[in-house]
């Protein structure tokens, strides 16, 4: 009898665990959908539009964050020497995405609340590593931000997430981005923040695949694997376009 | 999906086809013109439009192949290769290019490689524009003034030094005697300029060929073109092979354009004096060096650069 009270508590303990966990995820994000589930890059891709979708409480806000796989470059750092600009130095950047395009709901005040949020690129700031060190790391962040956003790959796009109604106590939110095409295929990391007031209210990440396919794959595969016979077909290729050329145009030139 | 991009493979970027088929056809019709192979003014170009230095210049390597075996086959159907003055200037760039990359890795050692290539560069435009200009100008109004049969030149100290070397040999196609010696070293002096300049060495080649060579101008753009073939056919296959920086389909967009620009460009040629085509080249050369001079004067919009180009 004692055993089967026993065992009846314990059942209605994890059911209100599991009932609760099961609202508090309800009322987060959820129904979280990418489309397209992955890009594929083949010989005419010139970047593709992105949406990310999901329901959350009505009260919240969201924020997407676009991520590439992190990099380590080497890059020049420009100088006066007299009255000329040159290259006077060189630091590696290490640990920043290749990319990073977050995607913020209408309203300037989001540009300010991001930092104390833990989000965005004063995040990244802090992350980022550079040897050696001959500028201040905020003076290099800004001219690598600056660098980045010239080629599309660095963005704080303002009302790119929008919402629609489903009930009163929840909305849809859709963020839409245009992929870039300056991209490199990896897995790219997609964070869902809620956010209610100034507080992290839930967290989801989502990956979407960057592929390549038929020719651009077999190019990148051949020139990474067989350099020499990649080099050599070059030439060769080369070689026979100029001189078919030369053959086509024969009848005209001449003496 | 858009029928007029085309992605890069090696680049990690997507390109608009017709822009990039329209440098070929521009630097295509230099190549068949003045016998440059365009380097300078192409990669610059590439880099404009969001290709990374290094494939940039690669790339270019791999499509002026297709450019110059275009304009040297145009140009030997009109006579117009010298093979034998072309195979020693080749076997002097490359001991010379050899040797020039020995001398940037130790000048990037000792820090001051970049201030060098840019000073090199500018004064080497600069000096070679300037004295091709005034040169075929005064050519120009000679013509125009003398008269027919006007009194020979005396004879330079230079002319005196070449004609006392050793193993004095016809170049027929030249019409020129000379010792194998000159463009040996000749050659070899370009190598190590254009390695560290980091350009092929097509516009310095040229002024090299006329004015210390003493060859004929159509004679210099088809020998020049025969040299310039082999010079990156050499640089495709070492940057594929240890940089991986070649993007094939870069190239071939580029050279639908280039080896069509170079046959019309070739044609053009025919209709042009060899003082015209001087003062043309001379031009391009003298906005290059402007161009180059302004942007080390004025600026950059952004301090940080990707390593990779000058």
């Amino acid at each position: 009898m004692m055993r089967s009270k026993t065992a009846w508590v314990v059942f209605f303990v994890f059911v209100t665990v599991f009932h609760s966990a099961a609202r508090c995820r309800a009322e987060g994000l959820s129904e979280i959908s990418t489309a397209p589930s992955e890009i594929l890059i083949s010989m005419f891709y010139s970047g593709q539009k992105l949406n990310i979708s999901g329901t959350i409480p009505s009260g919240n806000d969201v924020i997407v964050a676009i991520e590439g796989p992190a990099q380590s470059q080497a890059f020049n750092i420009k100088g006066k020497v007299g009255p000329l600009w040159m290259n006077v130095g060189k630091v590696k950047i290490e640990h920043l995405p290749s990319l990073y395009l977050l995607l913020l709901p209408e309203g300037k005040i989001w540009q300010e609340r991001l930092a104390a949020l833990g989000i965005g690129q004063a995040k990244l700031k802090s992350e980022m590593s550079v040897a050696p060190l001959k500028l201040s790391p905020d003076e290099i962040f800004d001219r690598f931000v600056r660098l980045k956003q010239s080629e599309g790959l660095y963005d704080n796009i303002d009302g790119a997430v929008s919402y629609a109604p489903i009930t009163k106590e929840r909305k849809r939110f859709e963020a839409g981005v245009y992929f870039p095409s300056a991209i490199t295929p990896d897995d790219y990391k997609i964070t869902i923040t809620l956010v209610h007031d100034s507080t992290i209210e839930d967290t989801v990440v989502r990956t979407i695949p960057v592929k390549e396919v038929g020719v651009v794959q077999l190019v990148r595969r051949l020139a990474n694997h067989n350099e020499l016979a990649y080099g050599i077909a070059c030439v060769i290729i080369a070689l026979a376009a100029g001189l078919a050329m030369g053959l086509i145009f024969k009848g005209g030139g001449g003496h | 999906m858009h029928f007029l991009y085309m992605y890069l493979p090696i680049a990690h970027n997507s390109v608009m086809l017709p822009v990039v088929v329209g440098l070929g056809l521009l630097v295509g019709l230099l190549s068949g013109l003045f016998g440059v192979g365009g380097g300078f003014l192409m990669t610059p170009l590439l880099i404009m439009i969001g290709i990374p230095p290094t494939v940039a210049a690669a790339s270019d390597s791999n499509q002026i192949i297709a450019a110059s075996a275009s304009g040297c086959m145009a140009h030997y159907r009109l006579g117009n290769v010298d093979f034998k003055m072309g195979t020693y200037l080749l076997i002097g760039g490359v001991i010379g290019g050899t040797g020039g990359v020995q001398i940037i890795k130790l000048l990037r050692q000792m820090g001051n490689a970049d201030f060098l290539i840019n000073i090199t560069y500018v004064i080497m435009l600069a000096g070679v524009g300037g004295y091709m200009f005034w040169e075929s100008l005064q050519s120009l109004r000679s013509v125009k003034t003398a008269p027919a049969g006007a009194a020979k030149r005396k004879e330079s100290a230079y002319a005196r030094l070449i004609k006392s070397l050793p193993y004095q040999t016809r170049f027929e196609r030249s019409g020129i005697v000379l010792s194998p010696i000159v463009p040996l070293v000749l050659g070899t002096l370009v190598g190590i300029l254009a390695a560290i300049m980091g350009v092929g060495g097509g516009f310095i080649m040229v002024p090299v060929m006329v004015y210390l060579l003493r060859m004929p101008m159509h004679v210099v753009v088809g020998t020049s073109l025969f040299q310039i073939l082999f010079t990156c056919i050499n640089v495709t296959v070492m940057q594929a092979y240890s940089n991986r920086t070649v993007d094939f389909i870069l190239a071939l967009l580029m050279l639908i354009g280039s080896t069509i620009g170079a046959q019309l460009g070739t044609k053009l040629s025919k209709k042009l004096n060899a003082d015209q085509l001087k003062i043309l080249l001379a031009s391009i050369v003298l906005l290059v060096m402007v161009q180059m001079f302004l942007g080390l004067l004025l600026e950059p919009h952004n301090l940080l650069a990707y390593a990779g180009g000058h």
